[in-house]
């Protein structure tokens, strides 16, 4: 992604709440790392929100600028690349707030009963979480569960924590940022582990549930 | 054989196809819920019996209370798999369904739609201004797209305010996020060159 530094922005610096600054195509990076490992993982990750929330400011002003430049008739030759560079962002920004929200949709009752889920949800997922599950309730109920029999009418919430448990042994393609060693990896027939270390910027295709923590930290991205 | 009928609403949405809604079964849907209240009488007799000192009854009490499971399990499936299929097609076609998906729909499905629209409304909005979650779906190759209009549409009025009129058999060129939903829709098609 290219560094839209040019453009006019309210500062040439993006800080986060480390107060690390960092220049506006860093965050375009990171936000990308995000969106593709949000991609690619088959549980929620934690949020990028500190990288979503600057991105979208950014979209926003870029959005202003390129409006008023047309309306004052200011109309540059850069001014398709600028407008290319702002649907760019904005894809990967929406993109990686459906994936989040398709996750979450697709695995609501385990999600809202773990508190090591439910902390990976922004206060907006968490609202959104909180309604959809009181949604699909709604429904069983109005449907199917008012007109059964004895104790057959309630609704037990810890057998659908079993729906859209996403598979944590599925393979992805990790690049590995920061030398691993003494990963455990199992072999494919499930008996044994093989102890191996894995240099930096390499590749490996793996199971997901080896490096859990490492895309966590920030030392493995899934491509 | 019980279970049958509630195995069949299963094979029902299977045969349909992942993003096909069929109409809603209410009768299928009746059928079980019948076979279950009786199940569920006979066992509350045999139970009854049992107390009364005829234990042998127990194998076919579990029996009926294994049926009355798979038979609520399946029944839960079915409108748990509708839910996700309606939501699906809220994000292809957009807040409003037309009348055909409509039809196939039972008031609860229509009224859970309602919910969802106004649940991501909410979430959009909790977003920022400006963020269309269901724009953008795939990953932009061009500003500008070629178009041609597959049927009168009215007009749209784009970005910069100019007002375009959508007639059958018509090309435009315009600005991807723009058309968007109407290529999704169907209404203009994609012109590849």
């Amino acid at each position: 992604m290219s560094d839209v530094a040019d453009v006019e922005l309210p500062n040439g610096d993006l800080s986060d709440e480390d107060v690390e600054t960092l220049s506006s195509g860093e965050v375009a990076k990171k936000l990308q790392e995000a969106w593709l490992n949000e991609k690619f993982a088959p549980e929620l990750l934690t949020p990028a929100t500190d990288i979503l929330e600057c991105m979208l400011e950014q979209i926003e002003s870029l959005d202003a600028n390129l409006r008023t430049a047309m309306d004052s008739g200011h109309i540059s030759a850069k001014m398709p690349i600028h407008r290319m560079e702002l649907e760019r962002l904005r894809y990967v920004v929406v993109s990686y707030i459906r994936t989040r929200l398709a996750k979450i949709q697709g695995n609501v009752w385990q999600i809202l009963a773990n508190e090591s889920e439910r902390i990976k949800l922004m206060p907006n997922e968490k609202v959104f979480a909180e309604g959809y599950r009181a949604s699909v309730e709604e429904v069983f109920e109005s449907s199917a569960l008012s007109k059964l029999p004895g104790s057959f009418r309630t609704l037990d919430r810890t057998s659908l924590e079993t729906v859209g448990r996403p598979n944590l042994n599925s393979y992805v393609f990790a690049q590995i940022g920061e030398h691993q060693t003494g990963l455990a990896i199992p072999e494919p027939t499930g008996d044994t582990e093989d102890i191996v270390d894995l240099e930096a910027g390499s590749k490996h295709l793996l199971p997901y549930k080896c490096i859990m923590s490492q895309i966590q930290d920030g030392q493995v991205n899934l491509t | 054989m019980y279970c049958e009928k509630c195995m069949e609403l299963i094979k029902e949405l299977e045969r349909s196809g992942e993003d096909k809604l069929p109409h809603y079964n209410e009768e299928l849907v009746r059928q079980t819920v019948v076979e279950m209240v009786q199940l569920y009488s006979a066992n509350q007799e045999d139970v009854t019996r049992m107390t009364e000192g005829e234990e042998e009854r127990v194998t076919s009490v579990q029996f009926r209370h294994a049926c009355l499971e798979r038979n609520k399990q399946c029944l839960l499936a079915y409108v748990y798999a509708r839910l996700r299929r309606v939501g699906e097609m809220r994000w292809v076609l957009g807040s409003v369904l037309n009348t055909e998906v409509k039809q196939c729909m039972s008031e609860g499905e229509l009224r859970w739609l309602a919910q969802y629209n106004r649940l991501l409304a909410k979430y959009m909005q909790s977003i920022g201004s400006g963020v269309d979650l269901t724009g953008s779906m795939e990953p932009p190759r061009s500003l500008y797209i070629a178009v041609r209009a597959m049927e009168d549409y009215g007009t749209i009025e784009t970005d910069s305010g100019e007002v375009v009129e959508i007639k059958k058999d018509c090309q435009y060129l315009l600005l991807r996020s723009q058309v968007e939903h109407l290529i999704r829709l169907g209404v203009l098609k994609h012109i590849e060159s």
